[in-house]
């Protein structure tokens, strides 16, 4: 089902794991690597395209990321730069951005693969390794010993 | 019955209570119930986000997920991005991420930028990359890093008849040349300070020399560059006495600079030399063809190549150049107040440091690819009160001597903030004021004025100068000397203690047998005493030996 608009640009429709469809350019759709491919493929002639390990909301805001990176070009650097760092602020906690990261790794983006790992990067710079636990509610899950050792290993890290 | 509850993690899922209200019927339990398996159902609340690895399988999309459940490839993408030191907290976190945290290639990475690869790269060399061992690597050296800060012993090395112009360590194969006025090339061994040869006298004054394993060079002011190839099976790897014709397979002169050789450098393909006739000539290591002319406005006074690239100050500028096209990237103009003596560079290449004729010194950030370079100025210090002549840099460490007979360690980390990924503006956001001046970390002096020239290497600092001597400051056993002075710490805090508890003791019990133990074993307690003493003197001997 591939509608064409005034502009002459293709549409392709994009199917979330939880039904939600999604109606976007091909130029937005191209920036995921997988999407591409399954074009190239052509399985977007036949109705839409099912991403079953993409929920409706992480969809969207990945769709958000596309539309604006293919909109602008190379000289609107600093203001892209801007914008991404103010779209990793919306998706704030942690849980979002892992959802974000699995959905960049498996659509194959690699922009917005860097931006959250970066992101991510960024959250754990500064902290103790508690504060990090606390974060991102990881278990500690060193014995005593353990811990004892890894902390005496990585002494240097901490003065 | 509590237990049966909790197996059913399904009704434990949906509401917690649920269980408290099915297991009602034995009144004595149900208060023990209640408390448990609330609090079960509290943590199943909290841990939602964590739960994910159950419910996984069910409900992949649904459910938030926490890092720890992302694929380990995806954990390494974040770490990668990481320092080394926040990798370091990062492994204290869990098993997981410390397993993932101590084989990432960061770790290599860093080590190689900040030093370079280890010449002898222990297990590396066969079989699959140890990655561990990088961590290791890495963390010995950065425990190393702090050496400087430790005791040292002088060597010095007399020798040389008039002032030192010129030294230059070869950590690898532990050896220092030396040269100056009195225009005679130098060899010591960098370990015990002997002298090992001498060249015949050049015929003048000898501004610089450089060497790797391969090729010893030295420039004189007569605008020749004298070179010595190696010598297969030589311990000294140079045979720099020579014989008589020399011979031509060691031992060669290029004239081409038409003034006094300042400078002199070397890496795989290519020597560089620097000169007062205002140009850094480029020549062919093995054909000895000069390749490229890099013309300054102003005296060539130090050079600094890496990779493709060669960073070169005249007058009081500083150049970077394209070493292939020849093509001149960048200047900062009037870096010092007078002339830019000295320069110094990381191992990456886009630090770089420059000493003046004012006493200051700056660091510089280098970055942009060939067609725009662009220059921050990252920090400047101030520790002398005379011209800079020289300068060293081995991470983390900057040293400087200066005429005022003073040398000043800088400890650079702080502002070296890894910028390898992070968004570039972030990064340098607090380092493009550079106007702030920096303390160094510390001071060497105590000797004759003019210091012209230091190096570095092997936890070891080389200085040399007017005097005419050269004096190598052996930090090696610094750590070592830490260490035992916190056991000895250690041992008279015990002692202390004892004392104490003994005088407790004592004076709890009172009467007059008492005092006189009290007598007896004041002895033995002085006794530990002295050999403490003793013990700090032999060490203190040992650190003059």
């Amino acid at each position: 089902m591939s509608i064409t608009t005034e502009n002459n640009e293709k549409m392709i429709t994009l199917m979330s794991s939880d039904g939600e469809e999604f109606v976007v350019e091909e130029a937005v759709a191209a920036q995921s690597q997988t999407i591409k491919h399954l074009i190239e493929d052509g399985c977007s002639t036949e109705g839409s395209i099912p991403l079953p390990n993409v929920t409706g909301r992480v969809l969207s805001e990945v769709i958000q990321y596309c539309k604006k990176h293919s909109s602008s070009d190379d000289k609107e650097e600093k203001e892209l730069e801007a914008w991404d760092a103010e779209f990793v602020k919306a998706a704030d906690d942690h849980v979002a951005l892992t959802d974000l990261m699995m959905a960049a790794n498996f659509l194959d983006i690699k922009g917005l693969l860097d931006l959250v790992a970066q992101t991510l990067a960024n959250m754990i710079t500064g902290k103790s390794p508690e504060e990090v636990r606390r974060m991102w509610n990881i278990k500690n899950d060193f014995t005593p010993e353990e811990a004892e050792k890894v902390r005496k290993e990585n002494q240097w890290a901490f003065e | 019955m509590a237990f049966e509850c909790q197996k059913s993690t399904e009704v434990l899922k949906k509401i917690p209570v649920n269980c408290v209200v099915e297991d009602r019927n034995p009144k004595a339990e149900s208060s023990s119930t209640l408390v448990f398996c609330s609090k079960k159902g509290i943590s199943g609340c909290c841990g939602s986000s964590k739960q994910t690895c159950c419910c996984n399988g069910v409900l992949p999309n649904f459910c938030g997920r926490s890092i720890t459940d992302l694929p380990a490839a995806l954990i390494s993408e974040i770490l990668n991005r990481l320092d080394p030191k926040e990798l370091g907290v990062v492994s204290c976190v869990s098993t997981v991420l410390n397993k993932l945290a101590s084989e990432n290639g960061v770790w290599k990475e860093a080590y190689s930028q900040r030093w370079g690869l280890p010449l002898l790269p222990p297990r590396l060399s066969v079989g699959i990359p140890d990655e561990k061992s990088w961590k290791e690597l890495f963390v010995e050296r950065e425990f190393r890093s702090k050496t400087f800060l430790g005791r040292y012993s002088i060597d010095v090395l007399y020798g040389h008849t008039e002032a030192v112009r010129t030294v230059c360590v070869l950590a690898s194969a532990k050896l220092v040349f030396t040269s100056g006025y009195d225009s005679v090339v130098r060899v010591w061994s960098l370990e015990d300070g002997l002298s090992i040869a001498s060249s015949r006298p050049l015929g003048c004054t000898i501004r610089a020399v450089a060497a790797d394993t391969k090729l010893l060079l030295a420039g004189g002011t007569d605008g020749f560059i004298q070179g010595w190839r190696a010598v297969d099976g030589l311990p000294h790897l140079f045979d720099i006495r020579g014989s008589e014709p020399p011979n031509p397979d060691n031992e060669f002169r290029i004239w081409e600079h038409e003034g006094p050789i300042t400078s002199i450098a070397l890496d795989i393909a290519r020597i560089y030399s620097g000169s007062w006739d205002m140009t850094v000539r480029v020549w062919d290591r093995s054909s000895l063809k000069c390749l490229n002319i890099l013309r300054h406005g102003d005296w060539v006074w130090s050079l600094a190549p890496h990779d493709t690239t060669v960073a070169s100050t005249s007058g009081s500028d500083v150049y970077v150049w394209d070493t292939i096209s020849g093509a001149l990237l960048t200047v900062i103009r009037s870096a010092h107040v007078g002339n830019t003596y000295s320069l110094a560079r990381s191992h990456t290449g886009d630090f770089i440091f420059t000493g003046g004729e004012d006493g200051a010194m700056h660091m510089f950030e280098l970055t942009g690819r060939s067609d725009k370079t662009n220059v921050y100025k990252v920090a400047t210090w101030i520790p002398h009160s005379g011209p800079v002549y020289s300068l060293a840099f081995e991470f983390p460490w900057l040293i400087s001597a200066s005429s005022d007979g003073k040398l000043s360690l800088i400890d650079v980390r702080k502002l070296l903030r890894t910028s390898r990924h992070s968004l570039k503006n972030v990064s340098r956001a607090n380092s493009t004021e550079g106007n702030s001046v920096e303390p160094p970390q510390r001071m060497l002096h105590g000797f004759g004025p003019n210091l012209f020239s230091v190096d570095i290497g092997a936890d070891r600092i080389v200085c040399g100068g007017e005097e005419g001597v050269v004096r190598i400051w052996n930090f090696s056993e610094a750590l070592e000397i830490e260490r035992r002075v916190q056991t000895l710490r250690g041992i008279r805090l015990e002692n202390r203690m004892r004392r104490r508890k003994l005088q407790l003791e004592i004076s709890s019990k009172g009467g007059k047998n008492d005092q006189c133990s009290v007598a007896a074993k004041k002895n033995p307690i002085h006794g530990d005493r002295n050999v403490v003493w003793q013990n700090k003197r032999g060490m203190s001997g040992k650190l003059k030996a």
